[in-house]
């Protein structure tokens, strides 16, 4: 039975830089594979000139799920110095909540990835290190491929955006926007190419590839809005 | 699997009417959480606050200073060392040290800010006297590398010229934001001239400034087994590094328009917790916004659903080693009396671990 690894990325703000140059730091509207596999390998205790490891990371299957689509900040930045200011603009996206689905055939090595994600060498963080992943991050681990997972799993959106999009359309489903490695889908829709493949994260030497990405959208049945969001994330890797 | 230990600092702070850290318009910035905006104080400008703090308050040997001016601060060290060294010949000498260590300067400055130790500054103006003809690349990085100060291993650097050098922080801290809505305010006001004439009843200038009041929720962590790694596992530097960093951020402020507001505020209630599982951010406590039920203010309510989130969060994650409260947070491990002797207890548990 296939396993995956079920994250939550919420909070006030998340950062996902794609191609981002110099003064004006950009975000993706949702979460890249390059960066939540750099998350991993920070959990894993890889170092950014540990190449080799990081590149290894790229084998893992990732998708992500937009469950609240948020908003973009955009941050006025200025460092000073005695004579001279430089600025920067970073960009946010505020107020959004993100699944991202991580599933191997090698269950055990998926194991090991979860056990370092609930004890992380590195602090993890959502693109920016002042943007730390909050509580409720880790969600545990399915019984379930990637797909399954992803077209199956509960919707996470905070209940005041759950109750403001379901009452005023009247609703009792959702459709929500899904992104998977492209190899996941075996239908005939065509890959985008997404720059977010690890290639090194070494500071001398910055590279990422593309990815083939395909979409989806994927419609999750309400019974009702559940008020208690608690889950036991300790259940999918055997409990501690 | 490594033996983690992280520290957890949250706070919660109300500030009165303010405009701590504002935008390009001179507006506070601010953020959306929980479908309403709140108030927010970024990362970089509180870090600034701590960085301030940590200058004014501790040995500046093992710290580091943050500027353009390399050649000069380093050429000062040299003639310290070197007093027959002109002025000259001492900036010229540090210069090359510098370009040697593939930092670039300009008119013998760099060319972003660039985070130098102390101890930095001492260790490479020894060798660049030693070896003033034979400087090696490779050695001048290594000293630049190792002897790392204590704000350049909490807070990291970023050199985009000499990659080699760049440090990962080994703490992060949160933008502050409020725990409950906000709605933007602005004081309209009129200056008078005090030598117009009496038949002259206009303003000599009016405008208006832009402020909210906000209860902040802060949040920041250091990951101590990183930190002793950075500082080569000098026990020493670590829990100096350590207790700065608490009482840094605990009694710092962003100074932003301070004089206009006289937003002195201290904290209401801190919580440090030491755990070995991993950092916990509890911001999620405040995702549904706080209300002042019956005027009763935003502190009570907000501390009260920070206690919740740490105790749910506890039933997941591995219970802390210990917890620390001091103010107006109780029950959640040893309440103290003071910061000073939270930082006495904290010191000694962290000496135990390490």
């Amino acid at each position: 039975m296939m396993k995956t690894i079920v994250l939550k990325f919420s909070g006030p703000l998340q950062s996902w830089g794609i191609g981002s140059h110099f003064e004006t730091r950009d975000t993706a509207r949702y979460p890249t594979k390059s960066a939540v596999m750099g998350l991993i390998g920070g959990a894993l205790g890889y170092r950014r000139d540990e190449t080799e490891k990081l590149q290894g990371l790229n084998e893992l299957s990732f998708g992500v799920r937009i469950e609240q689509r948020g908003t973009l900040l955009k941050d006025f930045h200025i460092a000073k110095s005695a004579n001279q200011s430089y600025v920067t603009n970073r960009y946010y996206l505020q107020d959004a909540v993100f699944l991202a689905m991580i599933s191997h055939k090698d269950s055990s090595w998926l194991d090991t990835v979860a056990k370092a994600l609930v004890h992380p060498v590195f602090p993890l963080y959502m693109g920016r290190r002042s943007v730390p992943v909050d509580g409720e991050f880790f969600q545990g681990m399915v019984e379930n491929d990637l797909l399954s997972a992803i077209k199956t799993h509960h919707w996470q959106a905070s209940e005041w955006y759950q109750k403001r999009l379901l009452q005023k359309n009247k609703l009792d489903r959702v459709m929500l926007d899904a992104y998977v490695d492209a190899y996941l889908l075996e239908d005939s829709s065509p890959s985008m190419f997404q720059r977010d493949r690890v290639e090194s994260f070494d500071l001398t030497n910055r590279k990422h590839g593309f990815r083939p990405v395909k979409s989806l959208q994927v419609e999750i049945q309400i019974a009702e809005i559940s008020k208690d969001t608690e889950h036991d994330a300790f259940q999918g890797i055997g409990g501690v | 699997m490594q033996n983690n230990i992280y520290v957890d600092l949250h706070v919660l702070q109300t500030v009165p009417p303010s405009n701590m850290n504002r935008d390009d318009t001179g507006s506070p910035k601010t953020a959306q959480y929980g479908g309403v905006t709140r108030a927010r104080v970024s990362s970089q400008s509180w870090k600034k606050a701590m960085r301030d703090y940590f200058k004014e308050h501790e040995d500046k040997e093992t710290l580091g200073i943050r500027t353009k001016k390399i050649v000069q601060s380093l050429a000062k060290v040299i003639m310290e060392k070197e007093p027959s060294m002109d002025e000259k010949s001492a900036l010229n000498l540090a210069e090359a040290i510098f370009n040697k260590a593939k930092i670039s300067t300009k008119d013998q400055e760099a060319k972003a800010l660039f985070f130098l130790g102390g101890k930095q500054r001492e260790k490479l103006a020894a060798y660049g006297l030693e070896h003033a003809d034979d400087l090696q690349t490779k050695e001048l990085q290594s000293i630049l590398n190792a002897n790392q100060s204590i704000d350049v291993a909490l807070f990291g650097r970023m050199a985009a010229e000499a990659p080699e050098l760049n440090v990962d922080a080994s703490s992060q801290v949160a933008h502050a934001i409020s725990t409950h809505g906000i709605t933007p305010e602005f004081d309209f006001f009129t200056a008078v001239d005090d030598l117009t004439s009496d038949d002259q009843a206009g303003a000599g200038m009016l405008g208006t400034v832009e402020y909210n009041s906000s209860t902040l929720y802060r949040y920041a962590n250091v990951a101590v087994h990183e930190l002793c790694f950075q500082l080569g596992d000098n026990k020493e530097a670590v829990m100096e590094a350590l207790k700065l960093f608490v009482k840094g951020f605990v009694l710092s402020l962003p100074t932003g328009k301070i004089n206009t507001f006289a937003n002195q505020t201290l904290p209401n209630a801190l919580i440090v917790s030491i755990r070995s599982d991993r950092p916990v951010n509890l911001v999620s406590a405040f995702e549904n916004p706080v209300k002042s039920r019956d005027g009763d203010g935003y502190v009570a309510e907000s501390v009260f659903r920070l206690k919740a989130e740490f105790e749910k969060i506890n039933r997941f994650a591995e219970p802390p080693i210990a917890t620390f409260t001091v103010g107006d947070v109780e029950g959640l491990g040893e309440d103290k009396e003071s910061l000073n002797e939270l930082l006495e207890k904290f010191g000694e548990t962290i000496d135990q671990l390490l």
